[in-house]
């Protein structure tokens, strides 16, 4: 029997239980509430991440073929079709003693072949075969080395130059500048050029050059970052193969390591490269901008530039590198987004700076044909800027022919210049 | 190891787990400390003895003060912490000839050095000033070295410090932990990603940096406007990202640290600018060197004297340039100028209204951007090339930046007060229940918004501009 406080009690404790439990149930939901902030953000970061790593976003394009400005990206062209990956030309090849190393440096148009068939050549690899054929018995056999980076800058040939040069043993004899218009619009270093600074020897070389170079102010204050870097400000990635001496760095370089193992991570730089053609292509839509749309150079570009420039001669100068130094291609036929003046004036400060340091200098802003050039393609052939431009003139990129008809032209005009080179000493 | 690295996650994560599994706070004192000085170990390991050395000798000096406080004793302490900040920040760039300057120029400055000394000179001036306080010497050390803080502040002071050291309790989970949280979310995502596009650009050459760098003459009035503009943003989102951070740090072991920024550029006033920039110094700079001069004498002519010094000597806080002394000058002008808008104002009855806010907000905000151009440049000369193309209309005609520095820094501009104006809105209807149960849903789209972006913008060098002071 159930005495009624018994009931009572019993009762009591049912509704107390109904209260805890809704109470239990309160606590519970809170700390979904409180939880369920953090964890969404990271499904979200999850599913966003592997949205964006597995190339959903519109411009399909390999890095190193980004060259983001209207009118200077290679047209019709995949990633895979870079003729740079042939051996011959691969920037570490080993030296071979007694043979003299030609360093080729240029921006995308010396490395890529619109519309590209097995077997075409750029104009190094054609400069390779012309002065391989055409040798002389009892002169240097030359090897020729691509150092080209798509969108170079005057900054970067500059170090590209140092780095071979102070390489041991040395991997330039001679170089080819394949200066273009476009380099007297920037100033910029990009991160894997800065890297060549944190090498010792070019660090030492850089702040040996840099320290009697009072009268280039303004390629001063470019470089200046390289040798003035401070531990703090070092460069985040290692060069493969060496390792961190701190123990913080070590640990800094063990977890990025593990965190490329997460696809956004490891694929952060081509997905930037999509957020940057994006950016570029709703800034050309919406302030107009097309490839030929003429943007003259500005001065304090211009200047900077043309600093780097006697400084690179002057460096080639002292350490024996004999240059060769040709204004690159441009298409003619079409009004051009660089002004007549501006081409002027590059080739008469060209002129003028090879003839006082003694190298030899050749205008090709006009040697190649217009059917050498191609248009941007249509957003099916998966184009790396076809979508921006499509039907818009290429002014810088040609087909194999154009190629060719520089590398015979360079030869023609260069092969007695490399052929007589006499300094320089292997380190 | 930076706050922006990895490692430095990582780190966070061991301590705050070992800390929350400790049970007494003595305990977790002691692995704060030990944390403290692993993490500045991880710059350099002599960093940590002169940082240890100091925080002894500036503990000793607060009991020798305290002992009698007197000025002479104080004046021991003040002189010992300068010539110490001096040898390693001031005198290498005096000394350029002789074995002085070879001793000199070959010592590298441990970092944060200006932001610990200044925090041990507030000890001092508050022990002479005979506040109560008594602080062991591991509470001294955890207060000078405190890891979130060591490196770039903010500089706290030990009456706020003192209480939450003696008492480390376990976080809690929405004040300290979600609240820390979600701060070092907002941080990255302004230091790595705001800050990081105006510095470097999209591409090489792009951004800031090139603008007053590699760029030496010819810059055109509204290029001078963008530079500055958009130095003034990337200062501030450099620094209030980084500050941000280390307050999301501090909170996740339950240590509330001082604010640093409160909408700096929506003053309407250079004083009010001062009270929301770089609070935790300027409020250091007011309290322990501005108060006490100006209070030496009575004169009106005194006072502003006092204000112009005291912020020539902010100015020299930040180096030893000509550029800092010049910026330090500019802004105690721009405070005498708004001593005596008031004054005038005052007597002429005039209220503030919005349209005299508007102005203010307007006159404010351009006349402390065009202040960090002394703040950025090289030298003296590029300050008055470019000061020079800023005031001739005939240099408007002219653009030299790159076209997308100019959309950037316009965007960043827009996207501040854009943010600024919904932060307002949000703080005036989120008591309404309908109102927070949307901004629930939506925060965590705006945090993983944020956390991407900082993933892929990790990708690139980051630049913190406030680390070389």
């Amino acid at each position: 029997m159930v005495s009624s406080s018994t009931r009572v009690a019993s009762v009591t404790p049912d509704i107390n239980e109904g209260g805890t439990q809704a109470s239990q149930h309160r606590k519970r939901f809170q700390w979904v509430a409180r939880l369920y902030i953090p964890i969404l953000t990271i499904i979200l970061v999850m599913a966003a991440g592997r949205w964006l790593s597995s190339g959903h976003l519109p411009g399909d394009v390999a890095p190193e073929l980004a060259v983001l400005e209207p009118g200077t990206g290679p047209a019709n062209l995949k990633a895979d079709e870079i003729p740079l990956v042939q051996d011959v030309l691969k920037p570490d090849r080993p030296v071979v003693p007694g043979h003299l190393q030609l360093l080729y440096l240029g921006n995308s148009q010396t490395m890529v072949v619109v519309d590209q068939e097995p077997g075409d050549l750029t104009s190094a690899q054609w400069l390779q075969l012309l002065l391989a054929t055409s040798q002389k018995p009892g002169t240097h056999v030359v090897d020729v080395r691509q150092g080209s980076l798509p969108g170079m800058a005057m900054p970067e040939m500059f170090m590209s130059v140092l780095s071979y040069a102070e390489r041991n043993p040395r991997q330039v004899d001679v170089a080819v500048l394949a200066i273009s218009p476009e380099f007297f619009r920037k100033l910029g270093l990009r991160e894997e050029v800065k890297h060549m600074a944190a090498d010792p020897q070019v660090h030492s070389a850089l702040v040996s050059l840099l320290s009697n170079s009072s009268e280039f102010p303004a390629a001063y204050n470019v470089l200046e970052p390289l040798i003035a870097a401070p531990a703090a400000e070092a460069p985040k990635k290692q060069n493969a193969g060496q390792r961190p001496q701190r123990l913080a760095d070590r640990l800094e370089s063990c977890l990025e390591a593990k965190a490329d193992h997460w696809r956004l991570f490891a694929k952060r730089e081509p997905v930037m490269m999509k957020f940057d053609y994006l950016f570029m292509a709703w800034r050309n839509r919406i302030l107009g901008i097309k490839t030929s749309t003429p943007r003259p150079i500005t001065a304090a570009t211009y200047t900077g530039n043309l600093e780097l420039v006697q400084l690179l001669f002057r460096y080639a100068k002292d350490n024996g590198i004999e240059l060769i130094v040709y204004l690159t291609p441009l298409r003619q036929s079409k009004s051009s987004p660089y002004t007549a003046a501006d081409c002027m004036k590059i080739d008469q400060d060209l002129g003028r700076l090879t003839q006082q340091y003694g190298f030899s200098y050749f205008n090709y802003l006009a040697l190649e044909p217009d059917d050498v050039f191609a248009n941007f393609g249509p957003p099916s052939e998966g184009a790396a800027t076809s979508r921006k431009f499509h039907g818009e003139p290429d002014y810088v990129h040609f087909v194999e022919q154009g190629h060719k008809i520089l590398a015979e032209r360079l030869f023609a005009d260069a092969d007695a210049v490399i052929a007589n080179y006499q300094g320089g000493t292997h380190k | 190891m930076s706050v922006t690295s990895l490692s430095f996650y990582a780190f966070v994560l061991v301590c705050w787990a070992s800390f929350v599994l400790l049970r007494s706070s003595k305990q977790r004192l002691i692995l704060l400390l030990l944390a403290s000085y692993v993490f500045y170990a991880t710059w350099a390991l002599w960093f940590v003895a002169i940082l240890i050395a100091s925080s002894v000798m500036n503990w000793l000096l607060g009991r020798f003060i305290k002992a009698r406080p007197t000025t002479s004793r104080l004046w021991v302490g003040v002189a010992l912490n300068l010539g110490l900040l001096a040898i390693f920040k001031y005198l290498p760039p005096v000394f350029h000839k002789g074995v002085a300057a070879g001793i000199l120029h070959s010592l590298i400055m441990p970092v944060g050095i200006s932001f610990w000394t200044f925090q041990a000179l507030s000890y001092l001036f508050d022990v002479y000033r005979e506040e109560e306080m008594d602080p062991t010497l591991t509470e001294f050390c955890a207060y000078l070295a405190f890891w979130p803080t060591v490196l770039s502040g903010p500089v706290t002071r030990l009456p706020e410090m003192l209480p939450q050291l003696r008492a480390l309790r376990t976080p809690a989970f929405d004040d300290d932990i979600a609240y820390g949280c979600r701060r070092i979310v907002v941080g990255l995502f302004m230091k790595v990603g705001v800050a990081q596009i105006l510095a470097n650009g999209l591409l090489p050459g792009q951004g800031l940096i090139s603008g007053f760098d590699q760029i030496t003459k010819g810059w055109g009035g509204i290029d001078v406007w963008v530079l500055a503009v958009g130095y003034g943003f990337q200062l501030f989102f450099d620094f209030a990202g980084y500050t941000n951070i280390v307050i999301g740090v501090a909170s996740l072991f339950g240590i509330q640290l001082p604010e640093n920024f409160r909408s700096p550029y929506l003053s309407t006033s250079a004083s009010a600018f001062w009270t929301r920039w770089h609070m935790s110094l300027s409020f250091w700079i007011r309290d322990y060197l501005f108060l006490p001069l100006a209070m030496a004498r009575s004169e009106q002519a005194w006072r502003y004297f006092a204000l112009v010094f005291s912020m020539v000597i902010f100015g020299l806080w930040h180096g030893a340039a000509l550029t800092f002394i010049c910026w330090g000058a500019y802004h105690g002008l721009l405070l005498v100028v708004h001593r005596q808008w008031q004054g005038l104002a005052r007597r002429w009855g005039w209220e503030g209204g919005r349209i005299l806010d508007l102005l203010g907000w307007a006159v404010t905000f351009g006349a402390v951007s065009l202040g960090w151009i002394m703040f950025r440049v090289r030298d003296m000369q590029q300050a008055i090339l470019m000061y020079r193309a800023a005031l001739s209309p005939s240099a408007y005609h002219r653009l030299i930046l790159d076209p997308n520095l100019y959309v950037i820094v316009f965007g960043v501009t827009l996207g501040y007060f854009a943010v600024c104006g919904i932060t307002s809105l949000y703080r005036r209807m989120e008591t309404r229940a309908e109102f927070s149960r949307t901004a629930g849903i939506l925060s965590p789209t705006l945090y993983a918004f944020m956390l991407i972006v900082v993933i892929l913008w990790s990708s690139g060098k980051t630049v913190f501009v406030y680390f070389q002071f």
